[in-house]
């Protein structure tokens, strides 16, 4: 008995190792090895070496999605950021209706991303899109007309953007629930101080949330650089490749072209590009993430 | 106690890992296939199995044969990690492009000893075919599978916009130059300079961009071992096409073009909304005219060329397919689906256009059709489609196991050069120098897999 009390925790969590295993840690394993192959599913896998990262040295098209990728992530993560932080703030000020705001930002959230896809589509459609039609006039002053957002190469990848900002409620509500926790005695001491409100926000407030700041940069790294529906649901990656990201382009080769082995080569590219973005991150962030508890 | 647990755990996992068995009796054998298709597509085909299973054929041990249809979607990756898994189905309908591929890499069963042994019985015969769609099914002298919807395609044009542009309605283009005038004719611009309506629009529908070099005598490969993407024709032909964007705002274009929406099968599409006269569409297009615009007046015919064809129109051949894959449990009885599917009976009634559902509207692959089939026939043009198939100039994708990454290719080539990213020159060689080294490793794996498995 005493041994079925000692092991009994394990029993509870066998199933999911089980399934760690069996689904995460084996086929993360497997493609390292699948990585040094040329492997097209129904094949056997041929070992060819480093070929495949040889190719994708060479492969154009791989950089120029890899080039992709940071844009997006170098212009979501930053817009993202500013824009639910200040979603947080402007709901952690409003007195009445706190509850309200919070359901208003959370919604779009809620939204399936394929049905968030079309939706942006429309928005976007430059001819009778909601927001061409919001700028035409705008823009007419000045004898301008408004971009064709989806269809155009240079302001595609922009217009992901723009709509990866569409479900940025959920983020705010972690910096919410975070701003709720900065002890008012820290403003009251910051008034005292004769502290502006800017500067209320940048020496109390950022410092004290900052572990929070911190946790929502990670997650951007991974998702962003993790980013497949939109781009493969509105813009096929197109056109002429302007928002094809790593996530598609495995998924071309290791689907479509059953280049299995080169997409796994890939994929463990992109792995080491997120995780030295990340432990980049925790570097940078070690002197600047305050911790209460230490 | 752990240890032991974990083994009971992966021991069930293990049982449960496998294709779930259907319950077969002694009088009935199930047998399963997976089809792509969905709405009144899917119904057709569904319709054919079950006018299969009302036959009530018996296998060899005087069971009815049964087949469950099963829409799948993405059904060519499905099957292809069923395939790898050990456990397909029984059938599997792919599309042509799948079969040489899938041939190459041992996914499929050849049909070739059904094929010797069931010709010229119970109504399959390899003699009714048009050549192209079996010769499609065909790949390195072997035939792999079956036609079930086949498909042309043809130029369409909008009848009221050629009145109304003062052309003859009943007289569409002959040539490629002919082509560009109408266009300018049928072209409209606003007050504003905004785009209202475009003879012809090279990017819409922006499926067969691989397909513009044949109409200028072009080719794309040279055998199964040569890449010929930058073929002086081919770039002929991709210059052709950058001459209906000269002239305007790139940026005016692009607008247009996104005007429609990115869905075919919709009134928004840009032929059946008045917006572009002319597109370049297949055998279905009647289908979805009738569904949205059910009033417009149209017209088909073969796509204009650059060169004289001498009566022998150009035209690509498109084709969706029925395979047993290779792992198959039932490859008897899931012949018996397919010899039935092409026989007149099930191909006409797949392949037929009733109104209120019944077919898919499309032609069959054989020379002939039972007396009046055309004639009831919801498309009153199909004849247009068969004599296209049975050109002498129509053609079949080429049959290179890259070639789902080559038409990709070429259809960035082409957005490369309408987006001034590229010359057509420099867009078509860059495929070429892509293609090319890819073409080599797939067949140098393959040879070398054929000589291990001769040596076996």
């Amino acid at each position: 008995m005493a041994a079925i009390g000692r092991y009994k925790g394990w029993l509870f969590v066998a199933p999911w190792v089980i399934g760690l295993s069996a689904f995460t840690v084996y086929p993360f394993c497997a493609s390292i090895y699948y990585s040094f192959t040329d492997f097209s599913v129904l094949v056997k896998p041929t070992y060819v070496g480093a070929m495949n990262y040889q190719k994708i040295y060479e492969d154009d098209l791989f950089w120029k999605v890899l080039k992709n990728t940071f844009l997006y992530a170098g212009l979501s993560i930053p817009a993202g950021l500013i824009i639910s932080l200040s979603l947080a703030l402007m709901m952690n000020g409003v007195r009445r209706g706190q509850a309200l705001y919070s359901i208003i930002f959370y919604l779009p959230h809620l939204m399936p991303p394929v049905a968030c896809a079309i939706l942006w589509m429309w928005i976007f459609n430059s001819e009778f899109g909601l927001l061409n039609n919001a700028l035409r006039p705008i823009l007419g002053l000045v004898n301008m007309s408004p971009p064709s957002w989806l269809g155009s190469s240079d302001w595609a990848l922009p217009a992901l953007v723009v709509m990866a900002m569409w479900g940025v409620g959920q983020t705010a509500f972690i910096y919410l629930a975070k701003l709720q926790d900065v002890p008012q005695d820290m403003y009251e001491a910051a008034e005292i101080d004769g502290a502006s409100t800017l500067q209320k926000i940048w020496y109390v407030t950022l410092p004290m949330i900052s572990p929070v700041i911190f946790f929502n940069i990670i997650m951007a790294i991974i998702g962003s650089f993790q980013v497949f529906t939109a781009p493969f649901m509105i813009t096929e990656g197109g056109p002429d490749k302007s928002t094809t990201f790593m996530p598609h382009y495995i998924w071309d080769n290791a689907f479509r072209f059953l280049k299995m082995g080169y997409a796994c080569a890939m994929s463990w590219i992109l792995f080491l590009v997120i995780l030295a973005l990340t432990a980049l991150a925790f570097r940078l962030a070690r002197d600047r993430v305050y911790y209460a508890g230490k | 106690m752990v240890l032991l647990f974990l083994v009971a755990l992966f021991a069930t996992a293990y049982w449960f890992d496998r294709a779930p068995e259907i319950v077969q009796t002694p009088e009935q054998l199930t047998i399963t296939y997976w089809e792509k298709w969905t709405g009144f597509e899917g119904a057709a085909m569904k319709g054919t199995v079950d006018l299969f299973n009302k036959k009530k054929i018996k296998n060899a041990k005087g069971q009815v044969i049964f087949c469950k249809y099963l829409t799948t979607t993405q059904v060519d990756r499905k099957s292809l990690l069923a395939i790898a898994g050990g456990t397909p189905p029984d059938l599997c309908g792919f599309w042509e492009r799948n079969n040489h591929v899938y041939a190459d890499m041992g996914a499929l069963m050849p049909l070739d000893e059904f094929i010797k042994r069931d010709n010229g019985t119970g109504g399959f015969d390899t003699e009714n075919y048009i050549p192209i769609f079996l010769d499609s099914c065909r790949h390195r002298g072997q035939t792999w599978s079956l036609p079930t919807t086949p498909a042309t395609i043809a130029l369409h044009w909008n009848k009221d916009m050629f009145r109304r542009a003062g052309l003859d309605p009943d007289r569409p283009p002959r040539n490629t130059q002919e082509l560009e005038e109408y266009n300018q004719k049928l072209t409209i611009k606003d007050a504003n300079g905004r785009m209202v309506q475009m003879g012809f629009l090279p990017p819409e529908p922006g499926w067969w961009h691989y397909a513009w070099p044949y109409f200028f005598g072009g080719k794309l490969t040279v055998g199964l071992d040569k890449i010929t993407a930058n073929d002086p024709k081919n770039i002929e032909a991709f210059e052709w096409l950058m001459k209906f964007k000269q002239g305007y705002d790139p940026a005016m274009l692009l607008s247009f073009k996104q005007s429609f929406g990115n869905a075919f099968d919709s009134p928004q599409n840009a032929f059946m909304s008045n917006k572009v006269a002319m597109v370049i569409q297949g055998v279905w297009m009647a289908n979805f005219i009738r569904f949205h615009n059910p009033q417009m007046d149209w017209g088909c015919g073969p796509f204009p060329t650059s060169f004289d064809t001498k009566g022998e129109p150009v035209t690509i051949v498109d084709l969706d397919i029925i395979t047993i894959p290779r792992g198959c449990r039932n490859p008897e009885e899931a012949w018996q689906v397919i010899k039935f599917i092409n026989t007149h009976e099930g191909m006409e009634f797949l392949c037929g256009g009733k109104e209120n559902n019944g077919g898919q509207g499309k032609l069959t692959p054989f020379k002939t059709n039972t007396p009046g089939w055309i004639e009831a026939h919801t498309h009153k043009q199909l004849k247009v489609f068969i004599d296209l198939a049975r050109s002498k100039n129509a053609v079949a994708i080429p049959q290179v196991p890259i070639w789902e990454q080559y038409q990709e290719e070429m259809k960035d080539a082409f957005e490369g050069a309408w987006l001034n990213k590229k010359t057509p020159a420099q867009a078509l060689q860059a495929v070429q120098d892509r293609m090319q080294p890819e073409l080599d490793r797939c067949n140098q794996i393959y040879n070398a897999r054929m000589q291990a498995l001769k040596k076996d």
